[in-house]
């Protein structure tokens, strides 16, 4: 008799498992669909994708783009103006800016989505488990992202790349570190609701695993606020990357980066204007693409948001 | 209400208990030793050990960790170890610069924000608000030092209207002080406008379709009389708590500013501290912000009980 | 930085429940989570009295009257004034007026005791707030000045007896003797290796009070740097010798008032000051760290800040051309210089081939050309050009890219890895980029590493954990000073841990020689073997440059290390 009831368990068990996994499929696929009916309805989102993909192309084939190679100095031809050669100028030691730039973007992309990675990647599951265990764990994690935030986030970069020492590589992590509470409680937030709700406790009535119930049931329907938050979190990412490489706690020289770059020419200012206005224009355009693409996500992805 | 603000109390020597542990040690972990400053080039490891006696850094590290603990139940957190001034007092000289600048920054911020955010919010989707939209995006895309230097140079060198860096008390000298305010405050502010006056907005949009407005509407008040009588002032309450979050974060969060404007306030105290690995600055002022924060915090909450009676603890 | 990224719409919700707020604002605004309400600052406002105590409530220096009137031609000649008062004692009340100026520094002075400090800009405080028993003239060579005269009592120049000035104090008001000399020499022995004027003046073995006036110093040797580096031995009274880090007592120009940090260090005319050489010097002198060259450079030009000490090099041609400001180079020439550190005692630069290739393969022209615009002097050898001990007819090492790889072929290295360790402030992260470049062009497979300043001194000059690294120097004019902590054996300034007993003893030679012929004789032995051996490999004398405006300033000294003598500035 028991043995029977654990069969017809396991049976049902497998099969709203596979019943949840194909809704989710068949699900996505449409839904996907109609996200980005209601993305490409948006202007300025579609200005926003097409910069994202010229700066990504730019990453992906600078050395195909780039005319001269990034590092090579030329002591005796330094700061010359904008020119058909160097259509942005040349740096102080003489390298050609475009060149540098447009290698720029690869660290800037670099560090914008694999900062916002790393803080996905630590942030959501700490969020899932506190909202789905509540009590104790869900305080302890929530003290540790007070901890967190009971810091400007700049300063906590700072304190984290101090710690770590100067590389771009510590920078993705210090960038990250300080996202963490971000993504953690937004990942939190809807899961306390979903928590609730009638499919998630009917995977819990048939006696799933709780690891599967956060994995299957409650993550997937928190994808869309988390994918909102990450396409904007990697425009303030490239921000915070550049602020830290104008104080000096960015990428490594002679690696470019738009905020060493900048950093750099911020003493030339009157004199050869060129060398911090292009990699300032760079992290504008490119922190403006994101948040273009952000906002547009949100709207396709959350009808209730639109406007009345 | 009682118990919940004594509870907090009562947690509150151990949270910063923790915190001081955790910022003490993690401390420790940045390389670099304090005797690298004091000695700079001219190193010999007898030299080496010598100035870490003086320091107190040959000791080990619990009981350094203990006489700091001391220093911070005493009021002073600690001395600086350059300027051997109490930390405590260093925190007092720097705060009422760090606090002109984030108080005047909000305000710019919310002068350009508010009347922005009430037209594009009152007509939704008009080519104004559009216009709107697209600027204040404009003002996030735009890194704070950049505006910063962009200003140095234009109205400050070019057109040498008003100084460059600096900060004079606003008791001492209001004239100078507010000259020197006003870039570093324009710079800040403009990048705080944009988010404002997106939130401006979307408390616009959501009161706007309020049941009340479209009472007040079937009055027959007028537009204008609906938005800016009955809308603004509901859509402005929230506005006012992102304000006051705003203006935590700012506390510490004007690094980048005052090291543009060299100006002389937290944000530069601990950027030098950082960098002269002078441990009793880096400590007292983690430690003084995150107390702060916990403060303020409380005190918020329990602001909120009188603003919203509907809320409970 | 905006911080204060956030999504509006998002943040909506129907109530305004502040929890909620707090929550979707730190969710969204990344770490925007402080949560004060402006109530919070009218709480901090209470606190802003207790806090303006501290801070100086003088005025800045009027900017719109940048001429000085004619009440300077009434001040009285202040130098000899017999004054019991001690000068001002009280922090606040200092009153800025208009003979006063302020200065932008490149850094932040660190240590302002004038016996621990090690850093060239600390030295700024200790020039003008203190004085030993000799002083440097404009030409960098010892005259008296808390010592009167002084002779040498013995056949083997071992014991020198210096007369004292009697009308010196202390800026505390007490009058400055004997005691005080012995004092300050027994301290500074005291503090050992925790300052760097111990071995200034090691070869003193006793000190002496014969009375009031007059102490005698007893050598283990001959010297002829005493004279020299007694200049640095700066004179302190005992009852204040416990706060001189926070508080500097002397004797010098100057009295100290006040440190900020971040802010200012202010100094004030020391009317009792005993130098008859001092010209009608300011009043005030503000010292205002502005490490933001961009910002230092607008004060100038704003008439902001009457003088910058530096002018970054990529600024110059700018500035030359501004009629409001002079440029001002230092005098008579640099005791800086760049280098390259190699470890001699680690591969591949243990192997004089390998070290050979770099110094063959350092284009020092392109280094002054595109760093330091031209300012300074391109060749291998530290001394400057001008300098009375610099050798003409050693030969050294020069720009030749085709023998650096010859050197590199010949030497050990195959090839591996090797880390260049740089830090980056000023033009120090383009200089060590260009190096970057040019060690790859003559064959080396090196990495840049990028430190932090406090990182990088930690692992080059205190663990000797490197193979090359890019530093300067800026010590003394006189050969001694200038070179031997970097070239002999256990040298404070030697972490490459260079040791060659010849060197070592013609530096001694040099030290013990009294005579200048003698000891420029020794001096050339020393760029002889430099030349041979390439320790590590110079690249530039760094001449550096300092601004200032036309209307407030008139003339100064400004000396080889780069430090300003404020007691000869005369104002216009």
């Amino acid at each position: 008799m028991a043995k029977q009831e654990d069969s017809l368990a396991e049976m049902s068990r497998a099969e709203s498992g596979r019943a949840t996994e194909i809704t989710i499929k068949a699900g996505f696929v449409a839904q996907s669909r109609e996200i980005w009916r209601r993305f490409r309805r948006s202007r300025t989102a579609v200005v926003g994708l097409a910069i994202v993909l010229v700066i990504v192309f730019a990453a992906i084939f600078a050395d195909i783009i780039a005319p001269h190679d990034p590092y090579q100095t030329a002591p005796r031809a330094i700061l010359l103006s904008p020119s058909l050669e160097h259509p942005m100028g040349t740096d102080a030691i003489g390298r050609d800016l475009f060149s540098r730039v447009i290698h720029g973007s690869r660290v800037s992309l670099q560090v914008g989505v694999i900062s916002i990675s790393i803080a996905a990647i630590v942030g959501v599951p700490l969020g899932v488990v506190a909202a789905y265990y509540g009590g104790l764990s869900d305080s302890l994690i929530m003290r540790f992202l007070d901890a967190l935030l009971a810091f400007p986030a700049i300063l906590l970069a700072i304190f984290v790349m101090a710690v770590l020492g100067p590389s771009i590589r510590n920078a993705m992590i210090a960038i990250g570190v300080i996202f963490i509470p971000a993504f953690a409680r937004i990942t939190r937030a809807n899961a306390l609701s979903l928590k609730e709700k009638e499919f998630v406790e009917s995977a819990r009535a048939i006696g799933a695993k709780d690891s599967y119930i956060m994995m299957r049931t409650i993550l997937p329907n928190c994808v869309s606020p988390i994918i909102v938050q990450a396409s904007l979190g990697v425009a303030y990412a490239v921000l915070v990357e550049a602020s830290l490489s104008f104080l000096g706690l960015g990428s490594q020289p002679p690696e470019p980066s738009w905020g060493s770059i900048l950093g750099a020419g911020r003493g030339l200012m009157a004199s050869a204007p060129w060398v911090a206005t292009f990699p300032g224009l760079a992290i504008f355009v490119c922190v403006l693409g994101f948040n273009l693409v952000g906002d547009g996500l949100r709207e396709a992805l959350d009808p209730h948001l639109k406007n009345t | 209400m009682k118990d919940y603000v004594l509870r907090r109390l009562a947690q509150l020597p151990l949270v910063l208990l923790f915190l001081s542990i955790i910022v003490f040690f993690v401390l420790r972990l940045i390389p670099g030793d304090p005797s690298a400053i004091r000695l700079g080039m001219e190193t010999t490891e007898e030299g080496r050990q010598q100035v870490r006696q003086e320091m107190g850094l040959d000791r080990p590290i619990i009981v350094q960790y203990g006489i700091w603990l001391g220093d911070v139940f005493t009021g002073n957190f600690g001395e600086s170890w350059v300027s051997r001034q109490p930390v405590s007092s260093l925190i007092l000289q720097k705060l009422p610069a760090t606090l002109t600048l984030t108080i005047s920054s909000l305000l710019v911020g919310v002068i350009i924000a508010i009347p922005l955010g009430i037209i594009a919010g009152a007509k939704p989707n008009s080519w104004l608000d559009n216009i709107i939209t697209t600027v204040s995006l404009f003002g996030v895309a735009i890194p704070t030092f950049w505006l910063g230097i962009m200003l140095i140079l234009v109205v400050g060198v070019s057109l040498q209207i008003l100084p460059v860096s600096g900060y004079t008390s606003l008791i001492d000298d209001p004239g100078d002080g507010l000259k020197r305010l006003i870039l570093p405050s324009i710079a800040l502010g403009t990048s705080l406008a944009a988010p404002l006056s997106r939130f401006m907005r979307s408390g616009m949009l959501d009161v706007m379709s309020a049941d009340y407005i479209r009472v007040a509407r079937a009055k027959g008040l007028t537009e204008r009389s609906v938005v800016l009588g009955h809308a603004v002032r509901n859509a402005l309450l929230s506005v006012v708590t992102v304000v006051g979050l705003q203006f935590g974060n700012l506390l510490g969060g004007t690094v980048i500013i005052e090291q543009v404007f060299e100006w002389p306030g937290i944000g530069l105290l601990i950027l030098s501290a950082i960098n002269n690995r002078d441990y009793g600055i880096v400590q007292g002022v983690v430690l003084f912000t995150a107390l702060a924060f916990i403060l303020v915090n409380l005190l918020v909450d329990i602001l909120y009980v009188y603003i919203d009676p509907r809320i409970q603890y | 930085m905006s911080d204060t990224y956030m999504n509006a719409d998002e943040l909506m919700t129907r109530t305004i429940s502040r929890r909620k707020l707090l929550k979707y604002t730190s969710l969204l605004g990344a770490g925007t989570a402080g949560a004060w309400l402006l109530a919070a600052c009218e709480a901090d406002d209470d606190d802003d009295d207790v806090a303006d105590d501290t801070v100086d409530p003088v005025d800045e220096p009027d900017d719109d009257e940048p001429e000085i009137d004619d009440e300077d031609e009434e001040e009285p000649e202040v130098d000899d004034e017999d004054d019991d008062e001690p000068a001002d004692d009280d922090d606040d009340d200092v009153e800025v007026g208009d003979r006063a100026i302020t200065v932008g520094l490149g850094t932040e002075p660190i240590e302002l005791d004038p016996h621990r400090l090690t850093a060239n800009i600390d030295r700024q405080t200790q020039r003008s707030v203190f004085s030993g028993l000799t002083r440097w003239d404009l030409e960098m060579e010892p005259q008296p000045d808390l010592a009167e005269s002084w002779e040498i009592t013995d056949d083997e120049e071992l014991i020198w007896v210096f007369d004292l000035r009697e009308d010196v104090t202390f800026h505390n008001g007490r009058e400055m003797t004997a005691e005080d000399v012995k004092f300050t020499i027994d301290r500074i022995f005291e503090i050992g290796a925790g300052g760097k004027y111990a071995s200034y003046i090691n070869e003193v073995e006793s000190v002496e009070v014969l009375d009031d006036y007059q102490v005698e110093l007893t050598l283990a040797h001959p010297s002829g740097v005493l004279l020299v580096n007694l200049a640095v031995a700066s004179v302190v009274p005992e009852e204040e010798a416990e706060n001189l880090s926070e508080h500097p007592v002397g004797t010098g120009p100057f009295t100290f008032v006040e440190r900020i940090p971040n802010q200012h260090l202010r100094l004030q005319k020391n009317e009792n000051y005993h130098g008859e050489w001092a010209v009608d010097y300011p009043d005030t002198v503000t010292l205002t760290p502005a490490t933001e060259e961009q910002t230092r450079i607008a004060n100038l030009t704003t008439g902001e800040i009457h003088y910058s000490q530096t002018i970054p090099y990529d600024r110059i041609d700018e500035m030359e051309t501004d009629d409001q400001i002079e440029l001002i180079g230092q005098h008579p020439g640099s005791a800086a210089y760049t280098w390259l550190l190699m470890h001699n005692q680690r591969p591949p630069f243990d192997d004089l081939n390998a070290r050979l290739a770099v110094a063959y393969g350092t284009d020092r022209e392109a280094f002054l050309e595109a760093i330091y615009r031209g300012r300074g002097e391109a060749h291998w050898n530290p001394f400057p050009e001008n300098h009375w001990a610099h050798a003409d007819d050693i030969e050294g090492p020069y720009y030749d890219i085709d023998m650096a790889r010859e050197y590199l072929e010949q030497s050990s290295y195959d090839g591996e890895e090797i880390v260049f360790k740089i830090f980056t402030q000023g033009v120090w992260g383009q200089y060590g980029e260009l190096m970057h470049a040019m060690l790859q062009d003559i064959g080396f497979n090196v990495t840049l590493e990028q430190l932090e300043f406090a990182t990088w001194i930690e692992q080059v000059y205190q663990q000797h954990e490197f193979q090359i690294a890019q530093t300067s120097l800026a010590r003394e004019w006189d050969p001694d000073g200038l070179t031997i902590s970097a070239l002999t054996t256990g040298g404070s300034n030697n972490p490459g841990e260079y040791s060659n007993p010849e060197m070592d003893a013609a530096f001694e030679r040099g030290r013990q020689a009294v005579d200048q012929e003698e000891r420029a004789e020794a001096y050339r032995e020393v760029q002889r073997i430099y030349a041979a051996d390439q320790p590590h490999v110079k690249a530039v004398n760094i001449n550096s440059v300092g601004g200032y405006r036309v209307d407030t300033i008139a003339d100064f000294n400004r000396d080889a290390l780069g430090l300003t003598r404020f007691e000869s500035v005369t104002l216009t």
